[in-house]
This record gives C-alpha cells, sequence and structure tokens, in this order.
C-alpha cells in the first residue's frame, strides 16, 4: 500500500514538474519618438543576452519558458492590464516582468516605485500603470518566484496617485558552460518569494544612450553584462547582481540614476527536473483572422505571440535529451505540418539579425532531434504562406 | 567592466574677443554670456536679454483632470535680474540626456522684447529638463537643468503650489 501511495505521490509529482514553466512579460516601447530607437535595441539585447540565456539553463531543469513579448504598437496600458490579470501559472513556476519604456511617478504616491506609461503620454494619464500593482498582482499567482523590474524615468511629475490601472535577440549561438548554467538555475530555482526592482530612485530619470551594446537604456545594458559576467563567474544571486548593477549604474550617471529593490527572496530546494512534453497539437489557420473561438486545437497563424510559444514547446520537447528518441522524433514529425514542403530555416547570431546560416526543415528538425548540445531554440520571426510557415527565422542556445 | 559613456551632449566652450582696456567685470560676463549666446543663436537671445516685460505662467490641471487652468503672474524688475543672471549660467546649455520619462512642462517664463518680439521659455522641474520656444510655439532648444535655481524663483512666484515645494524637499541620493 505504501509503495503504491508513494508511486501515485511520484507519479502526481512528475505531472505537477513537468507543468514548470518561467513565465515572461516583457513590454518595450519601441515605437516612442525618443526612445523606440534606443528600445529596438534594448530588446533585442534583453532576449538575446538575458531571457534566452535564462530559459536556456531553466530548459535542462525541465522548465519550459511562456513568452509575453510586447513592444511596438501592441504595447498599451490595456495590454498589460489583461497580461496580468490573465496570466495562470503553477506553483513551480517563475514569473519575470520587464519594463523599457517611459515612467513617472507621482508626488502622493504611497510607495517609491513609478508609475509605466506603457505608450502613452499625460494627456492619457489616468491609463498610467504602478509598478507596484503589476508586482502585487503576480504575486497573487502563486510562482515560487516572482520578478518585476521596471526601466524608466522615477521623476515627481504631475501625475496623480494610483493604486491600480484605472480603466486597460543575441541570438545567434548563445553558448552556455556547466558553470553558467549552473549559477543561472541557482539563481531562479534556488530561491522563493518575490523581487521588485525600479531602475531610478524617487525624482532621478533613466537614462540611454551610446553603450557598448548599441544605442539603448543604460540599466538593461548594465544588467545583462553584468549578468553574463557573474554566470561566467558562477557567482549569481539577486543581491548580488543587483548591487553590482546599481553601483555602476550609479558611478556612470554621476549619482543622478540609482536603481533600487525590495528583496523578499527565501532560500528554496530546487525543484525536481522532468522531461518536457510536447504541447496539444493544433492545426495552424493561414489567414483566418476569426478562428473559431471554441476550437482550440486551432493555431492562428496571424497571433505572432501563439505560433512562437506554440514552436517554443515544441522545440523544448524535441531537443530534450530526457525524452526518448522516438518520442523526440514524433514529436518533430508532428511539428513538420505547421511547415511548407519547402521551408527554410535561417539562423540569426546572438546579436544583430544579419541571417550567418540556412537550412531547410526537414534537414533542420531530423538535426535538433537528435542533437545533445542544443539547450534552447528561439524563434524569432516566421513568414506564411497560404496557412503554413515557409519561413522561420531562429537562434540556438548549445551546451559547452 | 567595460566604461559605459552614456551620455551624448557637447560641452560649450567660451571664446570671446575683448578690447585690452575691458575690466575684468566684463572679462566674466562676456564669457557667461557667450555660453549663452551660441546656444540660443542672436535673436533668442536679444528677446532674453533684453526682453521689456516678462510674465511666469502656471499651468494647473483641473479636478477632473480634462483641461488645463493657467496662472499668470508678472515677473517684477528684481525677479528679472535674478532671472537674468540664472539663465546665463554656462551649465544651462551643456546638455539634453536621453532619459525615459516625457517632457511635460508645467511652468513658463515669456518674454517679450521690442518691436513685437517674443518667445517662451518652459520648464519641466520633474524631469529636469527646460526649452525655448519662438513666438509661434515652435521649440529653438532643449537643455538639462543642472540646479534648483528656476524651480526655487518658480516656488516663490507661486508659493502656494505644493508641487514645487514638494520638489523642492525631495532628498537627493
Amino acid at each position: 500500500m505504501k509503495k503504491l501511495f508513494l508511486s501515485m505521490t511520484m507519479g502526481l509529482f512528475t505531472i505537477v514538474s513537468n507543468a514548470q514553466t518561467i513565465h515572461w512579460l516583457t513590454f518595450i516601447d519601441t515605437e516612442d519618438a525618443h526612445v523606440g530607437k534606443l528600445d529596438v535595441t534594448g530588446r533585442n539585447v534583453l532576449y538575446s543576452r538575458f531571457v534566452n540565456v535564462i530559459n536556456a539553463a531553466l530548459h535542462d531543469a525541465g522548465y519550459k519558458s511562456d513568452i509575453h513579448d510586447i513592444y511596438d504598437s501592441a504595447l498599451s496600458p490595456e495590454k498589460c492590464k489583461s497580461e496580468v490579470l490573465n496570466l495562470r501559472c503553477d506553483d513551480n513556476d517563475i514569473i519575470v516582468f520587464y519594463y523599457i519604456g517611459h515612467g513617472t511617478h507621482a508626488a502622493s504616491e504611497n510607495n517609491s516605485y513609478p508609475q509605466m506609461l506603457l505608450g502613452c503620454d499625460f494627456s492619457e494619464e489616468h491609463k498610467f500603470i504602478p509598478l507596484k500593482w503589476v508586482h502585487d498582482e503576480l504575486k497573487t499567482k502563486g510562482a515560487r518566484l516572482t520578478a518585476t523590474i521596471g526601466m524608466c524615468c522615477n521623476v515627481v511629475q504631475t501625475a496623480s496617485a494610483k493604486r491600480a490601472p484605472t480603466f486597460s535577440v543575441n541570438y545567434g549561438n548563445v553558448e552556455l558552460t556547466e558553470s553558467e548554467r549552473t549559477a543561472i538555475q541557482k539563481m531562479f530555482l534556488g530561491y522563493r518569494g518575490d523581487f521588485l526592482l525600479s531602475s531610478a530612485s524617487v525624482g532621478q530619470s533613466s537614462i540611454g544612450g551610446e553603450t557598448p551594446l548599441g544605442a539603448m537604456d543604460l540599466f538593461t545594458a548594465v544588467l545583462v553584462t553584468l549578468f553574463e559576467d557573474m554566470s561566467y563567474d558562477g557567482v549569481l544571486d539577486w543581491n548580488g547582481l543587483f548591487t553590482e548593477v546599481k553601483n555602476v549604474v550609479h558611478g556612470c550617471s554621476n549619482g543622478k540614476q540609482t536603481p533600487f529593490w525590495d528583496n523578499n527572496l527565501q532560500p528554496a530546494n530546487t525543484p525536481q527536473p522532468g522531461a518536457i512534453q510536447k504541447p496539444v497539437e493544433k492545426i495552424p489557420t493561414g489567414n483566418n483572422s476569426n478562428p473559431s473561438p471554441k476550437s482550440n486545437s486551432q493555431l492562428n497563424l496571424n497571433d505572432k505571440m501563439a505560433v512562437v510559444n506554440y514552436l517554443t514547446s515544441y522545440f523544448d520537447c524535441i531537443i530534450d535529451k530526457r525524452n526518448s528518441i522516438s518520442k523526440r522524433e514524433n514529436a518533430a514529425s508532428e511539428l513538420r505540418r505547421i511547415f511548407t514542403t519547402d521551408a527554410v530555416v535561417k539562423f540569426l547570431p546572438q546579436d544583430g539579425n544579419t541571417v550567418i546560416d540556412k537550412e531547410n526543415i526537414d534537414d533542420f528538425l531530423e538535426r535538433i532531434s537528435g542533437s545533445r548540445l542544443l539547450e534552447k531554440i528561439a524563434p524569432i520571426s516566421y513568414r506564411v504562406n497560404g496557412n503554413k510557415i515557409s519561413q522561420i527565422s531562429i537562434r540556438e542556445c548549445y551546451n559547452k | 567592466m567595460a566604461l559605459f559613456v552614456v551620455l551624448s551632449g557637447s560641452v560649450a566652450t567660451s571664446c570671446s574677443a575683448y578690447p585690452n582696456n575691458a575690466s575684468k567685470h566684463d572679462n566674466t560676463t562676456t564669457a557667461k554670456d557667450s555660453v549663452m549666446l551660441k546656444a540660443l543663436g542672436d535673436s533668442i537671445y536679444t528677446v532674453l536679454t533684453e526682453a521689456k516685460t516678462v510674465s511666469a505662467s502656471l499651468k494647473l490641471k483641473t479636478k477632473d483632470n480634462n483641461n488645463d487652468s493657467i496662472v499668470n503672474v508678472k515677473v517684477s524688475k528684481k525677479d528679472k535680474y535674478v532671472l537674468d543672471f540664472i539663465l546665463s549660467a554656462p551649465s544651462n546649455y551643456v546638455s539634453d540626456d536621453t532619459v525615459y520619462g516625457k517632457y511635460v512642462p508645467n511652468f513658463s517664463l515669456t518674454f517679450n522684447a521690442a518691436k513685437g518680439q517674443s518667445c517662451i521659455a518652459n520648464f519641466d522641474f520633474g524631469l529636469g529638463k527646460w526649452n525655448i520656444c519662438d513666438a509661434k510655439g515652435k521649440e529653438i532648444v532643449r537643455y538639462d537643468l543642472p540646479t534648483t535655481d528656476v524651480l526655487r524663483l518658480a516656488n516663490q512666484l507661486f508659493p502656494e503650489y505644493k508641487y514645487y515645494n514638494e520638489l523642492l524637499n525631495l532628498p537627493r541620493k
């Protein structure tokens, strides 16, 4: 009886751990007249040197990634509110929220964190969303770790205080060493709780300009650079990393910008890894912009976020060495169905968007379903022909 | 750790010719004003320095947050001298850093000179930036505010406006 109970518990645990996901909610203002161009670079750098690297490290520990990458015309307070409220997760999941854009601070606010403009200007001041509200909402989802980072100004202007919204790339072949992977896993899986950060203190601006990574915001450039250095050295933890970030940002800005944070994280046991399973098979729809809401077996190829997450889920399963070869090949042949017969895979580097290599879809899927070195494949963009994908651009991350 | 060179503003330098028998005071004034002159150009510089009248405006949000109300006061001659002194400081014309905040000035100074010439200086003290617009409202220049001097003057002109008091009392890191 005890053995039966134990095996049932282990089975249940495996099912639970298979659902482990790191949810990324990134909101980046790439269309603003003043900072939009910097943020195009900032977004690419954030994804290539931070998001994808962390996803690759956690994939080894059985974590899928769920990307909510909101930028360009999709960015709005309504979208942010709906993404935050509608996010669902399990108790072993991780949530990371990252905002790059304009911000402000209300003089009578009851906390030190900024309000995010999310593409609005002051004529729509009632739509600004407090970073603290986002963090408090995300904490209620019950994830094991919730991190909220706001990269924006925290200057005191004339916006009114708000408690809640009042209305709604590196890519390229990233290579992870064993110590980098271990350090990143420890940082994201070795703690439970929540972490909230603002890139500037009250009354301060967050600045942007030329950085070694291109023209972008200073904070994100410093963050990803120090993140790389410290994970390479194998010494990565929340306070250590962000203390270094704070010191560099403060120094480079001559004291004009000082990040600050609240760290409510406690050491925790790392969850047991399980092999990543393939998602529910979906039939793609091409140009149908109104798929039947009742049919959750249809993948709308016009919904970029859904397609990227769908592809990511399949790739995660196909490259997971814990799955049997037959399982990986089976997933690959299922995924093959959403591509045209002559579909091409284009490979992008970690930084920039110049194509460095190409492969036809059959060779690509065959190769990755047998690879023992791939840690992560990140779909970046795709093209549709009829109701199938004819071209996809990706970035790969390898074990070193 | 690589150094991050972020600021893209240019440093204004002063250079001027003056007569050999000019006083030491004249040398200092010329050097100071030449930075302002170079930054603003002749016509705006002339309007600012030779303005016959200056008025200050405060833009307030109404309770329904839909409209702005404007409060105007005339700047006295005494305060005009102080303003001239503040605005002629070279540090006002050094940089316009890219920042992740919206420029929403709510304090303005309208300079009226002879022959109907005028210009408007607008200030967002929270963001720490100011600009000058021509009579038609077109922006000529924008710079970072280096000190709280103009804010303190604004606070004197509108002492009941709490927001300026709050800004002045913000702790500095």
